[in-house]
Order: C-alpha cells, then structure tokens, then sequence
C-alpha cells in the first residue's frame, strides 16, 4: 500500500532521507506553481522550491509524529518566500526584467483575434495579481490555484476558516479594483 | 433572507468550498433582490473563472537532477559545489621605441667651442632629465589603467561563469545577462554560452543565451554553434529564437540546419510558418 504523504515525511523524519523523493514527485509540480504565482518568475520558483526541500531535510526533526504534512510544507514554503523578499528588496539588479517573463507560444488553434485578447487579458492579471500586497497575493495562490480549502488554509496561516473566507473575498475585490484600473476600464 | 454580508461570505464560499442547493438558492435569491452584489458577485465570478485560464507553467526537467544532486550531498553530508572556471589575464605588452636615423648629420653640426658644447650638453641634461621623469610617469599610469581594466574583465569573466556554473536558473540567466555586458567577451565565456545553449536545461535560459549570442554572431565559433543549435533545439521558443537570428543576419551557412529542422516530425505546428519564410528569405539573400 503506498504510504500517505504524512507517513512518508514521518519516515523522513526518523532518519530515511532517501523517503523525500517520493515527496518531491509529488508536491514539487504544486510548489513551483505556488511560488511562480507568487513571485511571477519561473527560474525563481525553481530556486525557491528547491530551498523548500532542502529544508525539509535540514528542519525534519521538526515533523512530529501524527502532524499533517501539507500545512507544515506550506508554512515552510511560506518562510522561505519571505525570506527571499527580504533579500530582495536588500539586493541591487545585475539584470534587466526582460530574462524574468518567460515567452509564451501561440497556440495555432485559437485565431489571432482571440488570442491577443486572452493574453492581453492574461498579462494584465499577472500585473494586477503581483501589485497585490504580498498576504492578500499568497491567500489567493492558495485558495485558487493550490485548490486548498479554507480549513487546509486555516491550517496553514493559524486562522479560523471563517476569517479566510473574509479575506479572500476582500483581496478577488482588491485584484478586480486592480485589474479593472489597470484595463482603463475603473478610475483610479 | 440572507444580508449583503452573508451573500458575500457565501459567494466566496461558493468559490472554494462549494455550497449546497438549498444555500445555492438562498444565495441566487439574495443575488435576484439585490443589484449591487448581483454586480459584485458577477464581476468577482468572471474573474475567479478567468484566474483558472492562465496558463500554468511546467518546472524544467534539470530541477529532479538537482534534487537528486542536494539530497546525495546532503546524504554524503556535504554540500553542494560548483564549479568555477579559471581565466587568465593577459596584458598587452607595451610599445617598443627605436632611435633617430640622422644621427650622423647632427654630429657634424656639433659645435667645436668647449663652453659651447658644456652649455648643450648640460641643456641637454636637462631636458633630458625632465621629459625622462614625464615620459616614465604617463606610462606607469598607462600601465597601472591596463592592468586594472584587465583585472576587472577577468573578475567579471570569473564571476559570469561562475554564474552560468551554477545549479539556480536564476542565477545562470544572471550570469548569461552578465556575460553579455562584457567588452570583449572571452572565448571562454562565449563557450560557456554556447555549451548553455546546447545542455541547459531551463527554457528561459537557453532563450536568454541566444539573444546574448547574437551580439557576438560575427564570430565564427558563435555563427557555427547557433547554426548546430538550430537543429538539436527541442523547444519551440528556442527553435524559434534561433530562426529568427538566422533570418535577421541572412546567415547562408544555417539552410542546411532549418531545412533539417523543418524535415523532423515532431516540429511545433506554429513554428513551421516562420521556419519557412526564413528558408525562403535566405534562399532568395
């Protein structure tokens, strides 16, 4: 029987290293993901997803046994994009932001009409998604694209399920105010 | 009958969590009553359905290796090295001076008076001395200032690959970035590149090596590696990125590389038009 991801990280845990394999099959895929919607970079993601499992090992004894596996990989994950914000702002650019946005391929089945509008439309989410401040931003990776329900996020922020769903109704109402000004569509 | 507020709560519910259809119905009925969260609501869905269509991206594949190369060190107890390259300065040795043929003709318009000779001689001690200390100073300073702008290209080299040497693709489009602003760049750096191009296994960087290519494509090394790269790209972008340098530098020597190109099966349907216009274009240059 294939071992929960719980099991596994308990494993991990008591001393078999080689365990978190398993883990990273599963989970690196959703964490790069959460990260490049966080930071709005692919090769950041990559590095940042990488620190998470290096982490994972350097912090396992921290696991405890009968602790669920999700909510501490994401507080985890959580503090590593902090850090890197912290370095962030403290670092100077060597490069420009053309390497940071990663090109796009067509696709020749959708008409050229449409697909200027989707990725105009796309572009202007991402810009109004990253002008978000950093809590309001990372609630909604969670809850839209990490397909986490509000008691799996409460876990993770330490908040009642209730209150979440507060917040993330006042930051989709922050990314529309955004989105809609950044269209030229709402005054700003 | 449910207030704005608990509608509101509802509708994100509905988002995450999904309700049932008796709440569905309270909800819809709030929403029939009420145009200012009816609009809300409507404007709010679009989005959260629009927030699903973007695009998601795929790690690259050189993220499991790296895994596997931190857990072993990590295993191993050590940690992860990288390797740095060695680049050795040289400098440019300096001018050579040579002496005046018509020496000869001068000596014979050598006054014979002894005064007349002392007095020269000691002007010429002078003027020798002082254009000797001006002379020896400028070049101390030329050489000081070439020998820095050495130290310095070396440094950046060090440092660009190291950077390309590193297992971060952040940090290996910095050094590709880095490596661009160097005037001139090495041929260990444009090796490096070219070898980024070939193996990297991050898009985005391999995308970022050929446009710093580019600006060195008149060297023969570079035109023949982007040449190689044309057929042995499995990327589309990078396919494309390529094509694209070949049609905006006419380059002859790259037909037989997009035609092969544009012979393999598994060629991306969208770069196939742009594959062909460049054939054509170079073929009638």
């Amino acid at each position: 029987m294939e071992l929960t991801d719980d099991q596994l990280m308990g494993r991990v845990s008591g001393g078999e290293v080689e365990l978190l394999s398993g883990l990273f099959d599963r989970h690196h895929r959703g964490l790069f993901r959460f990260f490049r919607h966080l930071c709005g970079s692919g090769p950041v993601a990559e590095d940042l997803t990488q620190e998470v499992f290096f982490r994972m090992l350097k912090f396992r004894a921290t696991f405890q046994s009968g602790a669920r596996f999700s909510p501490w990989m994401y507080q985890i994950a959580r503090n590593v994009h902090v850090d890197h914000l912290r370095k962030k702002q403290n670092e100077t650019t060597l490069w420009d932001d053309r390497a940071e946005t990663p090109r796009e391929l067509p696709d020749p089945q959708i008409s050229a009409e449409t697909r200027l509008l989707r990725s105009a439309d796309v572009a202007l989410l991402r810009r109004a998604l990253q002008q978000l401040p950093a809590d309001r931003r990372e609630l909604l990776v969670l809850s839209r694209w990490q397909n986490l329900k509000y008691e799996e996020i409460g876990a993770i922020l330490q908040t009642d399920a209730a209150v979440i769903k507060t917040r993330v109704f006042r930051a989709m109402r922050q990314l529309s105010d955004t989105y809609f000004k950044l269209a030229g569509r709402r005054a700003s | 009958m449910l207030t704005c507020e608990q509608a509101r709560e509802r509708l994100a519910e509905r988002w995450v969590d999904g309700i049932d259809e008796p709440r569905r119905m309270e909800l819809d009925a709030h929403l029939a009553g009420c145009s200012d969260c009816r609009e809300q609501a409507e404007e709010l869905d679009s989005l959260w359905h629009a927030m699903a269509l973007m695009p998601e991206e795929e790690p690259s594949r050189r993220m499991r290796a790296n895994f596997e190369h931190m857990l072993d060190a990590y295993r191993a107890g050590g940690g992860a090295s990288s390797r740095t390259g060695i680049v050795q300065t040289q400098i440019a040795p300096g001018s050579t001076a040579h002496l005046p043929r018509w020496w000869d003709g001068l000596a014979a318009l050598w006054p014979r008076q002894p005064l007349v000779q002392f007095a020269i001689a000691g002007a010429a001690l002078i003027f020798g001395l002082v254009s000797g200390h001006l002379y020896t100073a400028r070049q101390q300073d030329q050489q000081t200032i070439a020998q820095l702008r050495g130290e310095m290209n070396s440094m950046r080299q060090l440092v660009a690959l190291s950077l390309l040497q590193q297992q971060s693709a952040s940090d290996r489009l910095k050094g590709v970035t880095y490596s661009v602003r160097m005037e001139p760049a090495g041929d260990e750096v444009l090796n490096a590149l070219l070898d980024t191009l070939r193996e990297d296994g991050n898009v985005n960087v391999r995308l970022a090596a050929v446009d710093a290519l580019r600006q060195f494509s008149a060297r023969q090394t570079v035109r023949r590696g982007l040449r190689d790269a044309i057929a042995n790209q499995d990327s589309p972008l990078v396919q494309v990125a390529l094509i694209d340098w070949a049609m905006e530098s006419r380059d002859g020597g790259s037909l037989p590389a997009l035609r092969q190109l544009a012979g393999r099966a598994d060629l991306n349907p969208s770069v196939r038009p742009q594959l062909e216009r460049a054939i054509g274009l170079i073929e009638r240059h």
